[in-house]
């Protein structure tokens, strides 16, 4: 006989669950109790929302699921924006709760919460386990689905005595059959029809979402765009599932997309998707997507195909399959395409974007200068996380990734907060790594206390702090859209983010130059330290292109001052 | 607007049949009637839903509830008339 929760631990082990994020509680002591005796590095929390960011930082680096846990009520409860976050970018995440004991359940009863109730809209799957002898597969079940098909979060919710109850020990457990979700194979007939109108089309697209990188679809997306000599242009979620710097990536589309990849879209006949979801973010209004175009989506999840876009033709399948059947068909009866003229115009519309904003003469540093900077200084295989807001918009328009599945954003349910606690995660998978956490004030402050577990753990993050006093993005919306009525945007200067950080016990550095920001981040990074970087910027900042919400990508608004007019034919300054 | 039936066969707990109440929100679909009844060894439910809405939300949903490992089948059937 065995306790339960041992038994758990075992298996946990046994399938490769190498860490976990969460901090201990009334309800889930047992299974804390459980790790003291095995080799599963736990990270001790400040906050159990940190904890499943942190999870899913990991989950983005080491593609698979990556487990986070709390106790009962408020301990679950704090991890839900995790769990949402996990949903809406569809990261396989596993989070585990500690449950008051069966009797008490359904009593109001200390810190008991119906933490399954709450997630259910947001998880692939959540339970309660009410008897001890399911526990193992419970846990085999939601760790394997969270990961199979398409991947999103999955909840464990274990009452205290369940953990504690003794088992005969288990053996060689495998999901049940309704967990595996084996992708189907690629419909041939749908193949074909997708090969020919790619073969026809005369100005495609491709369109590659984050679906690409869990799929591991990065070679096969370049090699049909190098095959038919179409531009790449990406989600937010997709933006490092391809080399930006390969000379077909236009990089990320929509409504803070860069302006050559929304006129690429705007411009093209076909429109060939890949595991993505077509959010408004990403294509603006659908009927004007669908307009003029065909539209071919690959994807996992069927459910997709017409829920926001209609396509002309619809894969459902494993992207890095269906790309290669594609491609392999396409071959057979088709020659390579020549170089379209197009691309070259398109590039030269991204380059007078960049040459304009990086020649903006100004007293202060810019974001977009100081990432364009970092990313000519830092190594090629440097994870990037962010927070939300006008830093992360500067961030996907000027980072280039060069790495697939380097780029970690909280791009669906856009929660401000996210990127200290990812990058924390992310560093725990590639401690030999370089990761930076590209950061605002606004979103800094939501989660600054995963510094001391950096500090606890020696987990060098660096942290660049987007510093406007301000909630940029909000002022940002209140200057176009609410006649300047800036209300609530605004921080006091009080808050010294160099002593807090070296409060918990990670260096603080405020610079106020470009140099210095150079000599301050080769320096963590060569000597894999950790450092908080406080860099003001001017609350003044706009970021521009943006796609009004509810507009098609064609009336995107330039930077003030930008004349693209020679170039394309339908874009407005600002 | 289109409105079709469901057949569901889906696991015998209450968090699976609240899964497809919030599958048919998020839809934004109506919900005309709704029979749930216990099959075979009492492990599973069978489930008939009458529901209104687009015909891409019909879809959608049908297909959606597959996603989810609460789901052994779903078929749905347009009703005309």
């Amino acid at each position: 006989m065995v306790r339960a929760v041992d038994a758990l631990i075992k298996q946990m082990t046994k399938m490769g669950v190498e860490c976990i994020f969460g901090i201990p509680g009334g309800a889930n002591m047992p299974f804390y109790d459980a790790l003291y005796d095995s080799d599963i590095r736990s990270y001790l929390m400040r906050h159990e929302q940190q904890a499943a960011h942190a999870a899913e930082g990991y989950a983005h680096v080491a593609r698979k699921t990556a487990v986070c846990s709390g106790t009962s009520g408020p301990g679950a409860t704090n991890l839900i924006t995790g769990l949402v976050d996990a949903w809406m970018d569809s990261v396989p995440v596993l989070a585990i709760t500690g449950q008051v004991v069966r009797a008490f359940m359904g009593t109001d009863a200390f810190q008991e919460a119906d933490i399954v109730g709450m997630v259910l809209p947001h998880t692939k799957y959540a339970v309660t386990v009410m008897d001890s002898r399911r526990l193992v597969q419970e846990f085999v079940n939601a760790y394997t689905v969270a990961m199979m098909g398409r991947p999103g979060p999955t909840l464990l919710d274990i009452p205290r005595d369940v953990m504690q109850e003794e088992i005969d020990g288990v053996e060689d457990i495998k999901p049940e059959p309704i967990f595996v979700q084996t992708p189907p194979e690629p419909d041939v007939h749908s193949v074909m029809e997708a090969a020919k109108l790619i073969i026809d089309a005369e100005k495609p697209v491709i369109l590659s979402g984050g679906g690409v990188i869990f799929s591991g679809a990065t070679n096969e997306v370049l090699e049909l765009a190098e095959f038919i000599n179409a531009p790449i242009v990406t989600t937010t979620p997709g933006k490092s599932s391809v080399p930006e710097d390969h000379p077909l990536v236009l990089g990320v589309v929509g409504m803070h997309g860069r302006v050559e990849s929304d006129m690429a879209i705007v411009d093209s006949d076909l429109v060939i998707c890949v595991g993505t979801r077509l959010s408004d973010r990403a294509i603006g209004p659908p009927t004007e997507f669908e307009k003029n175009r065909k539209v071919i989506h690959i994807d996992i999840d069927a459910s997709e195909f017409g829920k926001n876009v209609k396509p002309t033709v619809s894969l459902s399948g494993d992207a890095k399959q269906i790309l290669r059947d594609l491609i392999d068909y396409i071959k057979h009866i088709a020659s390579k395409k020549p170089k379209s003229p197009l691309i070259n115009r398109l590039r030269e519309i991204g380059e007078a974007y960049d040459e304009f904003m990086l020649e903006q003469a100004t007293s202060k540093i810019t974001s977009w200068r100081a990432i364009w900077l970092l990313n000519k200084i830092l190594p090629p295989d440097t994870v990037i996380t962010t927070g939300v807001g006008q830093h992360q918009m500067w961030a996907q328009l000027f980072w280039k990734c060069k790495t697939p599945g380097s780029f970690i954003s909280s791009s669906g349910l856009g929660t401000m907060g996210f990127g200290l606690p990812a990058a924390f995660g992310a560093k725990a998978a590639a401690p030999d790594r370089p990761v930076v956490n590209l950061d605002g004030d606004g979103s800094f402050l939501m989660t600054c206390q995963t510094l001391a577990c950096i500090s606890d753990y020696n987990l060098p993050v660096i942290t660049v702090i987007f510093d406007n006093r301000s909630l940029g993005m909000v002022r940002q919306w209140q200057n176009m859209f609410y006649k300047q009525r800036y209300k609530d945007v605004e921080y006091t200067d009080r808050t010294d983010l160099v002593k807090l950080s070296e409060a918990f016990g990670v260096e603080g550095v405020r610079v106020e130059s470009y140099e210095e920001l150079e000599k301050v981040v080769k320096q963590a990074v060569r000597e894999n330290t950790a450092v908080t970087i406080d860099l003001p910027v001017g609350k003044e900042e706009m970021v521009f292109p943006m796609v009004p919400p509810g507009k098609w990508l064609s009336e995107v608004k330039l930077p003030p001052g930008l004349e693209l007019y020679g170039k394309v034919s339908s874009v407005h300054p600002a | 607007m289109v409105r079709f039936l469901v057949y569901i066969l889906l696991s015998n707990n209450p968090d699976a049949i609240a899964k497809v109440m919030l599958l048919v929100k998020q839809g934004r679909l109506t919900l005309d009637g709704a029979t749930f009844t216990t099959t075979g060894d009492g492990s599973r439910l069978s489930a008939i839903l009458t529901i209104n809405g687009p015909s891409n939300k019909a879809e959608w949903f049908t297909k959606k509830l597959k996603n989810f490992p609460y789901f052994y089948q779903a078929y749905m059937l347009p009703l005309t008339g």
